[in-house]
């Protein structure tokens, strides 16, 4: 699988004076599992009603697979948002069946996709009866049912519970290699677990497109957790201030009784910060490298009107 | 075509499995089975109220004829029927936009066209059978109480009926379109349906002027016939329906 699967050119949103999406451009391999990545507000879903034909850009093109989202002619999608809503007096396999019939799908393999999803024995049940997963799952499989190039996802698995999420993930995890999947997320693990490429949305920009694997290791930067004990915690805060004021220490988070510490000068760095956990009650402390929530977290906080194009490293 | 049939099929079962399609027949059915029994019994109810005597006064209670019960069936069938028309349809696009549904179908191969076409027609097959399953149990009704209605005249009077409960369909439909809400949708539906009842009052050009010449017909008389109503009947309805397309093809979906 090789090419371009979505090209995003000059996309802005405008809701009267408010500017949602500020004209960014983004490519989507074909075959990659895109994690398109922003907090809440950043204009992810607005990105991806666009895609989907249920909004219109004010300006800019969204072409996947070679078709101009808009231009009359339908691209090849499956499409699930944050939230699906299916006709509750329908059961599982009667929604399939008119999705499929409104694809002309003369034998849709409705009974496998229920089973690939987990929802091979739920018979006659009526939709309304679903559990959210329950039905997350399910607008994955209408999503899948006509077999489409690109998939797109709206936060499939931000509201479920742990089990749920998991569910999804692994479904998602397991199309890798069928087709495209560009799914939103603020859930930075979810992202980190499954993705092989990320774009980062704040404030209706993209900070930066990149694999996966070459942003961890471009903004690779050492790490130093530190863990006390839970008693220690309400003194962390001092130290964090501590930290802070050391050249050596590019960023300090404190996260509870854990505190994450990135260097630019692992000696020094190795040298004075352990005489300053002396009266700590320290539990561990362990240089570790970055996760894609430290690189989201340094792009998003730095992100005060210094940069505003795509910073390019795929 | 295979799209709208898929969808007006969808949209049948629908009204099959949330009873709206059992309550609409069971109402309109009644209402035809009861106008003539209304008609047959109304002035024995009024001689047994005692009514026809009053201050002293007589009143003559004419015998009830094939007229009464033919009168009877158009004023429960508008006044019925439109009730009917604007709770059955006012949410119909917007409840389903409303609840997220549009979301999930709209971007699969749906035009917004079908969409809409396949919500009027499936609703005007619904009101078309309710309103030709209470016809039949007024006719046989009106047989067995009084003498037939001239069945031509009858034939007319309903056909004139579903024009006019059409137009009411569509105008419903706008207002789905229109509305931002349930509620909205709702007072915007009763709003339009009530503007177009009161040109009657001052228009013969109005829909509520087909009732008035079918009820004529099916008495057997030679009333004037009101083809300009039904031109603007039919007229409104197209491009009410017409209109719920091109809207709902601008609107962005949430």
């Amino acid at each position: 699988m090789t090419g371009t699967a979505i090209e995003i050119r000059s996309l802005t949103k405008r809701f009267g004076n408010f500017t949602a999406l500020k004209g960014f451009d983004l490519t989507v391999p074909r075959g990659a599992i895109f994690g398109f990545l922003g907090p809440n507000g950043a204009g992810k879903t607005t990105t991806l009603r666009i895609m989907t034909g249920l909004a219109r850009a004010t300006s800019g093109d969204v072409v996947i697979e070679g078709v101009r989202v808009g231009s009359g002619q339908r691209p090849p999608i499956g499409y699930l948002p944050d939230t699906p809503s299916f006709y509750n007096w329908m059961t599982a396999p009667e929604f399939l069946r008119y999705i499929a019939d409104l694809h002309g799908l003369a034998d849709p393999p409705i009974a496998a996709l229920l089973e690939r999803v987990g929802l091979g024995d739920t018979g006659k049940r009526k939709i309304g009866g679903y559990s959210r997963g329950m039905k997350q799952r399910l607008g994955l499989a209408q999503a899948l049912l006509p077999r489409p190039a690109v998939l797109l996802l709206d936060e499939p698995a931000s509201a479920l519970d742990p089990a749920g999420r998991k569910e999804v993930l692994d479904i998602m995890s397991d199309l890798r290699g069928e087709l495209t999947i560009f799914f939103s997320t603020h859930i930075l693990n979810d992202a980190e677990r499954i993705c092989d490429a990320v774009g980062i949305l704040h404030e209706g920009e993209l900070l930066l497109q990149a694999r996966r694997d070459e942003l961890l290791a471009r903004f690779a930067q050492p790490i130093f957790e530190i863990d006390v004990a839970p008693d220690d915690a309400p003194g962390l805060a001092a130290l964090a201030e501590q930290v802070r004021a050391q050249p050596w220490a590019e960023r300090v988070y404190q996260d509870g009784a854990r505190l994450r510490v990135s260097v630019r000068d692992v000696p020094a760095a190795r040298q004075a910060l352990l005489p300053m956990l002396a009266d700590r009650a320290v539990h561990r402390v362990e240089m570790v490298g970055a996760t894609l929530e430290d690189v989201f977290l340094r792009l998003t906080n730095n992100k005060t009107g210094a940069t505003s194009a795509a910073e390019r490293v795929a | 075509m295979r799209v709208f049939l898929v969808q007006m099929r969808k949209e049948l079962r629908e009204q099959w499995r949330t009873r709206k399609m059992l309550i609409v027949v069971v109402v309109l059915v009644a209402f035809g089975l009861m106008s003539p029994v209304f008609a047959k019994i109304t002035p024995d109810l009024l001689k047994s109220l005692g009514e026809s005597q009053v201050g002293g006064v007589q009143i003559i209670i004419p015998e009830p004829t094939t007229r009464d019960a033919n009168d009877q069936f158009v004023k429960n069938t508008t006044q019925f029927g439109l009730l009917l028309a604007v709770l059955v349809g006012f949410g119909a696009i917007v409840g389903e936009r409303e609840r997220g549904q549009l979301a999930l179908i709209f971007p699969h191969p749906l035009p917004r066209r079908t969409f809409v076409l396949a919500k009027f027609a499936a609703l005007a097959i619904l009101f078309g059978a309710a309103l030709l399953l209470g016809a039949a149990a007024d006719y046989l009704y009106t047989v067995l109480l009084f003498d037939a209605p001239p069945a031509g005249g009858f034939l007319a009077m309903v056909a004139l009926l579903y024009v006019w409960l059409l137009s009411l369909l569509a105008l419903t439909l706008l207002a789905s379109t229109l509305g931002r809400n349930m509620t909205a949708a709702g007072g915007i539906a009763f709003g339009l349906v009530l503007l177009a009842s009161l040109a009657g009052l001052i228009t013969r050009l109005a829909p509520g002027a087909l009732t008035e010449w079918g009820r004529a017909l099916a008495n057997g008389g030679d009333p004037p016939a009101r083809w300009g109503a039904l031109a603007v009947t039919l007229a409104i309805t197209g491009l009410a329906v017409a209109a719920s397309v091109l809207i709902l093809e601008r609107q962005e979906i949430e």
